[in-house]
């Protein structure tokens, strides 16, 4: 026990202080600074101003993510008390909520060699301000709760191993740790929730571990009844995560073998660890946990939007190498040995091109926003976001029109006589409620992407979306607003007044005590958006 | 299964094993199958047909391109006898005469653990059928050059290890591969046989090797004389690549280099971690020059060619420092390889497996494709045998398959003139016509025009230079490259209203041929270009 008390303090210590670290990073200047997916981040800032007003997800409006997409930015929010500092603060807050569970595991697991490398690799992956794959210049928080859901998977995965060297309370912790982080996932991101789920139906063929897995598996039954007691929402949740599935659930072969030949290289890898671990060890579960490392990755992968990052494999490599130095240990000076040498220093070559790029996109985003680059998006309450260009090639002008239109909406409707109750913008998101401080609008959908969440043929009737809606606003291209406007542009005809047109915004307020007949649908196809984003499902 | 008892002639014959296959797989189906950058694959072809109707590059038709470029495919033309096949058996032969160098000089300097996946991994970049750096569906001959360069450095780059199993006449074998990997890469594109004359100057700083090194500059400037006595062109060839670098060699912006390190940041932290290690335990300011070449000379070539990853003097690069620590680690009492040496090693497989694995996979799916007769043939006679296909998403397809519509209409429009069809310049990217019907190419135009890359407003050939051999000039309404057709046609318009009459008028050209001296009578042309973006590219 006690020469093992020193590397354990080591990586505990390590892992603690990053995560301080890069939480502070993030957190401290309390800026929001974004080159890309303007809308995405407007979900989640309408989001995190739904939930400060008493909204709940999925009772008091449509979203096929989990609560915790919206309530970890309302962390954020009440934290740092600004929306600029909303998103930072938030992740920030994962990062270090996330350290907990992982200095537990890693350093019950791992050995200080490939223990500190790969945590700071996951820990880098929850901090860094960009959708995992692109340049380090694409600053965005948008769809950050992917990389919760990979960080968080790629750190349950790891309890694959036996632990080293059980304490007294292993089990308990195991158990603790392991729900928590499948709690997250479930509630995050269903679709990382469930590969959860089937890892941990799959440890239960492990006899030595399955005392803490049953312990585990009781407190998430028992959790998800407690929550379902509070929020009252899973079946309209479940039925929200149907129609999305409806509209882009299912991947062909062709996305996932394009989606595998992206990946070539991770998985050349994760070939090279697991067949130095199977020519070893030649266990068929070995196997199947390489598969689990590697197969349901890629169905994840290819459901974000996101062009780059199974984080799974990595955890697949991180395990291999702990395996392969353990049966170094066993097999003592035999030759065979020499290969398992050289995997932490693989291991470390594998993770740490991804872990610098990471920590770069990091650093780009704190000195921008300490510095204060780029420009203010100009709503009264977004003063601490701001959109800039850095070096990205390409033509951004797409973000900077959009803000631009956010700007003149803002504009249109400050200056309406009446304050509106429930503004409802007919596009991807709504940064109108938030943005000026209105009644965020409600029973709608968080977000509408087209061809994400919302199709032609699978989408709510339109009394419903729009129902309770007292001025909509209605853009003349928007992010997708032109198949929205021609799937429900003969409601809004009929229930609506124009009050105001512009070049880019038609603003519409309900017209009184009108006789609303039903509504035929449109059937006209359009284009989906340039946008990838939003990808919930 | 122990690498390490692999003798250096086993290595030799394995590299040529996997050479013979790779270039059995181009050649044998005897058909060009594409995907992307059609039109540079007509830029090639265009050439051998101009060369094997007796015209030299740079004498008798401008190019910024090395001689070499053309005379590759056009050996694989006068082998297969058929435009279709130029390409790849054209690379078929480069592949195995690169492989002789390979062998000697891999089964020389390297243990077979790192000498076998390293020799792989380049041959299989001269052999593949893609651009660098893009995915298994981008099928294309385009830019074979940059491949051949980056393959051949990526061996002479090797050599800066000493000799571990020497053969009689090292020296000389020595020299001579150097040689020859640096003229081919000289006559191929300038820039990688600079590179190359680089290294050998760096090469002159190590005593023990200053030998073959000097023996290679002799070689290398005797081959020069020769190639320039029978060539009598090195001149025009200058010339031709200082109009392309007025346009297209001027300094990146920061930003740009920035991208192009960022894109490219796994590679360099990989080798940064192999330099790292081998410096740590030789100690050399060599070496730390040697890997500073690689990277800086790599990042250049990158900057230079259209081309967004696979910078392979890292690799080369990296493959030494895994020999260097394997060949400085101390022998110790307990026989074990300290982890060092055998995490190096493992590295390197790791760092060349995986796009190792995605060309072979490639070129295995050109042979399957080409062996198979898939997709539409190019409606050109001579180009029954290069067939573009579409691989599961669209990419360039509906582009380019519009574009072989627009080749069967201008073949038609070109054969309504009978005998007066005959020294054809297109103004678009790339003339396929001459090739594409077997007709006689006109001298002292170009065989590509890239707007941007080659050519602009201000950096281009006077009109009495192009058309000084030129009869029938056809003019795209749907060019394969828009920008490029837009250019030329508002560069040349003036002359071709004074000096040519238009002809004929079909669906997707307008054929004009040149006027009688009589003529004089001036006409301008409309200007009623159909607006596509097209997507092409190539390097220059």
């Amino acid at each position: 026990m006690t020469p093992l008390e020193r590397p354990t303090a080591w990586v505990s210590g390590t892992l603690l202080c990053a995560a301080a670290a890069f939480g502070l990073l993030l957190a401290l200047p309390g800026q929001t600074v974004t080159t890309a997916y303007l809308n995405d981040l407007f979900i989640f800032l309408d989001g995190a101003h739904r939930i400060a007003s008493g909204q709940v997800p999925n009772r008091d409006f449509h979203t096929a993510l989990g609560p915790l997409s919206f309530y970890v930015p309302a962390l954020g929010y009440w934290i740092s008390g600004s929306m600029g500092g909303a998103m930072p603060a938030a992740m920030a807050a994962t990062t270090l909520g996330l350290a907990l569970p992982m200095i537990h595991i890693l350093s019950s697991r791992l050995r200080p060699v490939v223990a500190i490398p790969y945590g700071l690799f996951l820990l880098l992956i929850v901090a860094v301000p960009t959708n995992l794959g692109e340049s380090i210049a694409s600053l965005s928080f948008a769809m950050f709760y992917n990389r919760i859901g990979w960080a968080a998977l790629s750190l349950l995965l790891v309890l694959y191993l036996q632990p080293g060297n059980p304490g007294s309370r292993q089990n308990l912790l195991d158990a603790l740790c392991a729900a928590a982080l499948t709690l997250m996932l479930v509630y995050t991101k269903a679709t990382y929730g469930l590969v959860a789920l089937a890892f941990l139906a799959f440890m239960l063929f492990d006899s030595r571990q399955r005392r803490w897995v049953l312990w585990a598996l009781g407190l998430i039954v028992l959790s998800a009844l407690l929550i379902e007691a509070f929020w009252q929402s899973s079946l309209s949740h479940l039925e929200d995560l149907v129609l999305a599935g409806q509209v882009s659930g299912t991947r062909g072969i062709v996305d996932l073998s394009l989606a595998f030949l992206r990946h070539m290289t991770d998985y050349v890898l994760l070939a090279i660890f697991a067949g130095l671990v199977l020519w070893r060890t030649r266990s068929l579960r070995d196997l199947l946990f390489f598969g689990i490392c590697a197969g349901p990755g890629l169905i994840i992968q290819s459901q974000n939007s996101q062009p780059w990052g199974i984080i799974t494999v990595f955890a697949g490599a991180a395990v291999a190498t702990e395996i392969l130095l353990r049966s170094r240990r066993l097999a003592g000076h035999e030759s065979h040995g020499i290969l398992a040498q050289g995997a932490p220093l693989l291991l470390i070559a594998f993770l740490l091109p991804t872990s610098l790029h990471c920590f770069m996109a990091l650093g780009v985003h704190s000195i921008a926003a300490t510095a204060r680059t780029g420009e203010p998006f100009g709503l009264p309450r977004f003063g601490e976001l701001r959109l800039t260009t850095l070096w990205l090639p390409g033509n951004r002008s797409f973000m900077t029109d959009y803000l631009m239109s956010i700007r003149e909406g803002a504009r249109l409707l400050s200056e309406l006589p009446v304050k509106p109750e429930n503004v409802s913008v007919l596009d991807f998101a709504n940064p109108f409620s938030a943005g000026l401080g209105l009644p965020p609008s409600r029973g709608d959908y968080a977000w509408l992407h087209w061809g994400r969440n919302i199709n032609d043929v699978n989408h709510l009737p339109p009394e419903q979306l729009l129902g309770g809606v007292d001025v909509l606003m209605v853009p003349k291209a928007g992010i997708n607003g032109i198949p929205l406007r021609n799937l429900y542009g003969t409601y809004i005809q009929e229930a609506f007044d124009p009050i105001r047109h512009t070049d880019l915004w038609t603003v519409y307020k309900r017209r009184e005590a009108s006789v609303l007949s039903s509504v035929g649908q449109s059937l006209e196809h359009a284009k989906p958006s340039r946008v990838g984003a939003g990808d919930g499902m | 299964m122990n690498v390490s008892k692999i003798r250096p002639a086993c290595v030799a014959a394995l590299v040529l094993a996997v050479a013979t296959i790779c270039a059995l797989l181009l050649a044998l189906p005897g058909q060009t199958v594409t995907t992307r950058y059609l039109n540079d694959l007509f830029i090639f072809l265009d050439g051998v047909h101009r060369v094997s109707e007796g015209q030299i590059p740079n004498r008798d038709f401008h190019t910024a391109l090395g001689p070499l470029v053309y005379y590759v495919p056009a050996l694989g033309y006068w082998i297969s006898g058929h435009l279709g096949a130029a390409m790849p058996v054209g690379m078929a032969l480069m592949v195995l005469m690169m492989a002789l160098a390979a062998a000697h000089i891999v089964s020389t300097r390297l243990r077979p653990a790192i000498a076998l996946p390293l020799s792989i991994f380049l041959i299989l970049i001269a052999a593949v059928p893609i651009n660098l750096g893009e995915s298994i569906n981008g099928l294309s001959f385009g830019m074979f050059y940059n491949r051949i360069g980056w393959a051949a450095l990526g061996l002479l780059l090797i050599m800066y290890l000493r000799p571990i199993h020497r053969r009689p006449f090292q020296s000389l074998l020595d020299s001579f591969c150097a040689a020859s990997l640096t003229l081919l890469m000289l006559y191929m594109k300038l820039s990688y046989g600079l590179v190359g004359l680089g290294f050998l100057i760096l090469m002159l700083l190590d005593s023990q090797q200053r030998r073959w090194a000097l023996a290679a500059f002799g070689l290398v400037l005797a081959g020069g004389l020769l190639i320039e006595t029978i060539w009598d062109s090195t001149e025009a060839h200058i010339n031709d690549l200082l109009l392309a670098g007025g346009v297209s060699g001027s300094f990146k912006s920061l930003d740009e280099l920035v991208s192009v390190f960022l894109r490219n940041l796994a590679d360099y932290t990989l080798f940064a971690l192999f330099a790292a290690f081998a410096l740590w335990r030789t100690r050399s300011i060599r070496g730390f020059l040697f890997y500073g070449f690689c990277a800086g000379s790599g990042f250049m070539l990158i900057m230079q060619n259209f081309q967004t990853g696979g910078i392979v003097t890292l690799p080369a690069g990296a493959a030494v420092a895994a020999e260097l620590l394997a060949r400085t680690t101390p022998a110790s009492a307990d026989r074990k390889t300290p982890a060092l040496a055998a995490g190096t090693q493992l590295l390197l497989l790791a760092f060349v497996l995986p796009s190792s694995i995605h060309h072979a996979a490639t070129l295995g799916l050109h042979a399957a494709l080409a062996s198979t007769n898939q997709g539409q043939a190019v409606p050109l006679p001579k180009f029954d045998r290069v067939r573009l296909v579409q691989l599961w998403t669209e990419d360039n397809y509906p582009v380019f398959s519009r574009y072989l519509e627009s080749l069967g209409d201008g073949a038609r429009a070109l054969s309504a003139l009978g005998e007066e069809a005959g020294r054809v310049h297109v103004l678009d990217f790339v003339g396929p016509f001459s090739a594409g019907l077997g007709l006689a190419p006109p001298k002292g135009d170009s065989t590509w025009h890239h707007w941007g890359r080659t050519i602009n407003e201000h950096h281009h050939l006077p009109p009495e230079t192009l058309f000084q051999d030129v009869r029938v000039v056809m003019q795209p309404k749907w060019p394969v490259e828009f920008a490029t057709a837009e250019g030329l046609r508002q560069i040349y318009s003036d002359y071709l209203s004074d000096h040519y009459d238009l002809e004929e008028e079909t669906k997707d050209w307008k054929v004009y041929v040149l006027r009688e001296p009589a003529e004089t009578v001036s006409r301008s042309p409309e200007d009623d270009q159909d607006e596509e973006e097209t997507f092409s590219s190539s390097g220059g």
